[in-house]
């Protein structure tokens, strides 16, 4: 690090502070820029993290099972209830997992039978579970602890918008930064341009927003220009300069704060169109291959086969071809959000959750794929991680057809850079009243968010310091790196 | 681009005052600037502009001059006055389709449309409520219920019929809207309390619990919210600072077991109907009756949910008692005044009402001995002197739909089929991004505290829901969406004969607008007026009157030979000066 190059930095967050109208608004994450740089500035590498949302509260019951009789026996007795609405699973049809590797000594699992590729990925070494991941402030040693004294859990538990904000951005909705974009705020640094630092190819997400970093949304259609700023806008003899005038005019700063982020967003939209037109490599032929459709579960054994396209495909499919561009892009960290809506199953759940399942498998088998065989670059895997999330985990108590919103969950962390083929943490033994059943079989859970987050973020390239900035819950914690990652 | 035959250019032009043909038929153009110009009037045509985007989907140079005439307050009175009668609702549109639907099935587009002709309004009775129309559309945002779910998504007429009803009881009392809401079975397949069975007595080997979703849902988003609000909106809060949660998980639990045993009405209350499946017990209007009662599956024993305990009871009308005595200790809890107040303002006025405001609107809410009347509230919201008066922190995004609405009202657009084809428009890219009744979930397309993460520093104390929305896909895809509208309408392409693409089913003359051609600062004007509330800046007018002055406009030759040439100047300095207004920051955001 030169000192000019230093005395820039002071001055470009010397700039921050003075919008800021004075240090105390400044945001921690500025500074998390400035921590890592000396880290930062030397990568040559990239890397990328993507966070997969499950959105709606996946029932991890349904997707990481307790094979041994009695807990299978627990499990049924809270799920047989009987009639075309049952939500248990046939134990025969289970994908069982290898038994080395768990934390959770001899006992047997298996997988949501529509699993199948994933079950693959595990056996392959290349995905890993971490069980009963969940929203926590502090560390709660049971049930009886956390009855006591609520307060000690995070606000707003099974409530959907504040549960997804706490996994996104460790606070109840009304956050303003989350995780994913403080991650990226750490590495600034390392990218020659902030555009594609996060993107999301599902929409608003405040998991990606950082302080100084703002997430691009991205669509399946590319990069789309703005029609009224090529040379053709209406029918008229376009005379020089009009589109310019139209661009100057709804990008120009504004006073109003409504129409003035307005301007921005429209600036940051041409601005990215521009880039993305020449570096997003193309769907298909010439760049990420288009994924298959997939195949739906069938409702009943006799059903014919019916494929259909999966729209989380389609999400990594924009996301590869992001990454495709990332060296003209100039980002060697970014960080990026999918998800798959319909996990919220109080109803229906047999056959709905069957399906969400099918197009998580599908869609992580087409990650992995493509992945390993990324145009032009062969097999980038162990420079891309993926992870699952979700509001939270369910009730092991049906209401017939359904589940409810519980918390705690099994999630799966996929890549060539995951020490895969384990589970990491406990899984609380599956039955009512078990120390960790905080009612109807919704988990208090044994792993915080922020140590599943944490150990992403170290293997992103986070130093310690930086660590504890983004995740200021973790000192609590008795293990910051819960181990899933190979070494940075 | 198909500018049609020498006959319709002729006809467009004689509308436009630019030819001499006569057009007997032809009504007279008007320029909004002239509109309020009667001894008399109650106000000037911006204020009266301003006051129709709040309470409509936008001012039309008709409803400009109603207004004028009327004064707020009775033009208020006058919409309530309007009768909800079933001939002109969405429900009546979609039974009576003409053509009926292929292989006379409805789906959702068919509730589009009808959305559609309601919103713009068809030239007679339907969409001359456009208050309700308006509040309707609040309501949906509120309490939301999706074509997105499965549940749902072949429920068309259900569907229009839950948003009628959202109509009628959102201008009635909100107890009445309440339950409505909560036993209509649109909101019982979405929030799946229908068919919700009660829970499995203690010594039962196989458990079974009640489905909490909707009892969560009314506490958090229909009624109460999360936490302890004062009148004015702003959260109570404890000893230390913290903000009162108002329930906590035992009372959700609690709740539940009062939406046990509902499912579909209309007949007698066997075990068969209430599962539903068997089509002997598919009565073909049970996507509109509410929900019934089935004893059987009700849960008999006590149920404490907030200040309310209900003893154990297996009465057979148990049911249905519970269900009013739930919504009435949801009705008379102190947040509701201020919690959906706010929300009102916010769809209708401005994002960031200030505590006054919100506390003003909650008093009208607290009516003694009138709680909860919906007319005194939307009375209310209207009224205040921050709706109505010059105010700096007046101001909220237009969302999509609204846009498009603003669009076709102010240029008097109709359809041309007859059925308001418009498509579902859900893409942010290839479409204007939002289509009613689709939000992905019940948290609606935007949540209410919304802001833009760069607004930390800048402006931490305020909020703009309708920004979550809005992103470098969304700004793409309305702006093309705008060009092709402003040029060719909106909605399914139409084809002249010969089979040559025309126009968008929603259309608009411009009949006004290409007589102020020749007029550039006239034309100017009206559109601000009509969009904009004549708010659109000088320096701004001055730069469409500067690119509009390079558009190839020449007198029209006395044997109309050079009429093709002067449409084309016509319609591209009308198109061009409506481009660039909604395009214009300004015209996004209402003020």
């Amino acid at each position: 690090m030169t000192m000019e190059h230093n005395q820039s930095r002071r001055r470009f967050v010397g700039n921050l502070l003075t919008m800021a109208g004075g240090s105390a608004a400044v945001p921690l994450a500025i500074n998390l820029a400035v921590m890592g740089e000396a880290a930062a500035e030397n990568a040559t590498d990239y890397k990328a993290i993507i966070c997969l949302f499950l959105a709606g509260g996946n029932d991890h019951y349904n997707t990481v099972l307790a094979m041994d009789n009695e807990e299978w026996g627990y499990y049924s007795a809270q799920r047989s209830t009987g009639g075309s609405g049952s939500i248990m699973l046939d134990k025969l049809s289970l994908l069982k997992l290898p038994s080395t590797g768990s934390d959770n000594g001899v006992r047997s699992f298996g997988l949501n039978p529509n699993l199948t590729a994933l079950h693959g990925l595990y056996g392959n070494n290349r995905a890993a579970i971490v069980a009963n991941v969940g929203t926590l402030l502090q560390p709660i040693a049971n049930k009886d602890v956390y009855k006591a004294d609520r307060s000690l859990a995070p606000p707003k538990l099974f409530s959907h918008n504040d549960q997804q904000s706490m996994w996104q951005s460790l606070k109840p909705e009304g956050a303003n930064f989350g995780w994913g974009g403080k991650l990226a705020d750490a590495k600034h640094d390392s990218n020659s341009d902030h555009k594609f630092t996060c993107v999301s190819a599902s929409g608003n997400t405040v998991f990606l927003a950082g302080a100084i970093t703002t997430p691009y949304q991205v669509s399946s259609q590319g990069a789309v220009a703005i029609s009224s700023l090529k040379s053709n806008f209406f029918d008229m003899n376009v005379v020089a300069g009009t589109p310019s005038m139209v661009k100057d005019t709804i990008t120009a700063a504004r006073d109003n704060p409504i129409e003035n982020e307005h301007a921005q967003i429209v600036a940051r939209s041409i601005a990215a169109q521009q880039a993305l037109s020449t570096n997003m490599l193309p769907a298909g032929a010439g760049g990420v291959p288009n994924p298959t459709q997939y195949k739906l579960p069938k409702v009943k054994p006799s059903d014919a086969d019916t494929w259909a396209p999966n729209p989380l495909a389609i999400q990594l499919q924009s996301v590869a071809r992001i990454i495709g561009g990332r060296t003209n892009l100039g980002v060697k960290r970014q960080v990026f959000f999918v998800s798959l809506p319909g996990f919220d199953t109080h109803d229906n759940q047999r056959i709905d959750h069957a399906d969400l399942m099918a197009k998580l498998d599908h869609a992580l088998a087409y990650f992995d794929s493509t992945m390993r065989a990324f145009p032009g670059s062969g097999d980038i895997s162990s420079q891309v991680t993926l992870f699952t999330a979700s509001d939270f985990g369910r009730t092991l108590s049906s209401n017939g057809d359904g589940s409810d919103h519980g918390w705690g969950a099994h999630h799966f962390v996929v890549g060539g850079a995951v020490y895969g083929g384990k589970i990491y943490g406990e899984v609380p033994l599956v039955a009512l009243n078990n120390a960790w059943d905080v009612g109807s079989g919704a988990l208090l859970p044994t792993t915080s968010v922020e140590q599943y987050a944490a150990t992403l973020a170290t293997w992103f390239g986070l130093d310690g310091a930086q660590i504890a900035t983004v995740f200021p819950r973790l000192a609590g914690f008795s293990k910051p790196d819960l181990g899933f990652m190979k070494p940075a | 681009m198909n500018i049609g035959t020498p006959t319709r250019l002729i006809a467009a032009l004689a509308l436009a005052g630019l030819s001499a043909t006569a057009q007997a038929a032809a009504p007279a153009p008007v320029s909004a600037e002239s509109l309020c110009a009667f001894e008399g009037h109650r106000m000037n045509t911006a204020e009266a502009a301003r006051f129709l985007g709040q309470a409509t989907f936008g001012p039309s140079t008709a409803s400009i001059e109603e207004l004028c005439h009327l004064g707020y307050n009775d033009w208020i009175t006058a919409q309530f006055a309007i009768e909800h009668v079933p001939l002109n609702t969405n429900l009546y549109y979609l039974d009576h389709r003409s053509p009926a639907p292929v292989n006379g099935k409805l789906d959702q587009t068919h509730w589009v449309e009808s959305f559609w002709r309601q919103a713009i309004g068809d030239g007679g009775q339907v969409g001359k409520d456009q208050l309700r129309q308006r509040v309707a559309f609040a309501l949906s945002e509120i309490f939301v219920v999706s074509f997105n779910s499965g549940a749902v998504t072949f429920k068309p007429r259900g569907m229009a019929d839950y948003y009628d009803k959202l109509g009628k009881y959102g201008l009635m009392n909100f107890r009445d809207l309440l339950k409505m809401v909560a036993t209509h079975p649109m909101m019982g397949l979405y929030l799946s309390h229908l068919r919700n069975e009660k829970e499995t007595p203690p010594n039962v080997a196989v458990q079974r619990v009640p489905d909490e979703n909707f009892a969560r849902e009314i506490m958090q988003l229909f009624s109460i919210g999360l936490y302890k609000l004062d009148t004015n909106g702003e959260r109570l809060l404890d000893a230390q600072n913290n903000p009162i949660e108002t329930y906590k998980h035992e009372d959700v639990e609690g709740l539940a077991k009062v939406f046990t045993g509902w499912s579909w009405g209309g007949g007698t209350n066997t075990a068969l109907r209430f599962y539903g499946d068997d089509d002997s017990v598919k009565p073909p209007d049970r996507e509109i009756v509410p929900m019934q009662m089935y004893p059987y599956f009700h849960s008999t024993s006590s149920k404490a949910f907030l200040t309310k305990t209900i003893p154990a009871s297996n009465a057979s009308n148990a049911g249905e008692t519970e269900m009013d005595q739930a919504i009435d200790e949801l009705f008379n809890h102190d947040n509701v005044g201020p919690f959906i107040g706010r929300q009102l303002i916010q769809r209708l006025v401005t994002s960031n009402p200030s505590p006054d405001y919100v506390r003003r609107v909650a008093l009208a809410f607290n009516t003694p001995g009138d709680r909860g009347n919906m007319q005194t509230v939307i009375r209310a919201i209207l009224m205040d002197d921050e709706a109505r008066l010059p105010n700096a922190r007046t101001y909220k995004l237009r969302e999509p739909i609204v846009r498009a609405a603003n669009w076709a009202r102010a240029f008097n657009a109709y359809s041309n089929s007859g059925n308001f084809r418009a498509y579902i428009a859900d893409d942010p890219v290839a479409t204007f991004g939002q289509s009613p009744l689709r939000a992905p979930s019940v948290f609606n397309y935007f949540r209410p505290a919304y802001m833009p993460s760069s607004w930390t520093i800048s402006h931490p104390e305020l909020v703009a829901p309708e920004l979550q929305t809005t992103s470098e896909l969304s700004v793409t895809g309305y702006l093309n969406a705008l060009e092709e509208m402003v040029r060719k309408g909106f909605g399914a392409p139409t084809y002249s004969t010969g089979g040559v693409y025309a126009d968008h089913d929603i259309t608009s003359q411009y009949v006004n607008e290409y007589a102020l051609a020749s007029e550039p600062d006239k034309l100017i004007r009206h559109v601000s007026i009509l969009l904009t509330n004549d708010t659109l800046p000088d320096t701004y007018r001055a730069l469409i009157k500067a690119r509009m002055q390079t558009i190839y406009f020449p007198a029209l030759k006395s044997d109309n030979s050079n009429a093709a040439a002067v449409l084309m100047g016509v319609r591209n300095r009308v198109g061009l000066a409506i481009y660039m207004t909604m395009a214009a920051p300004e015209y996004l955001v209402q003020k």
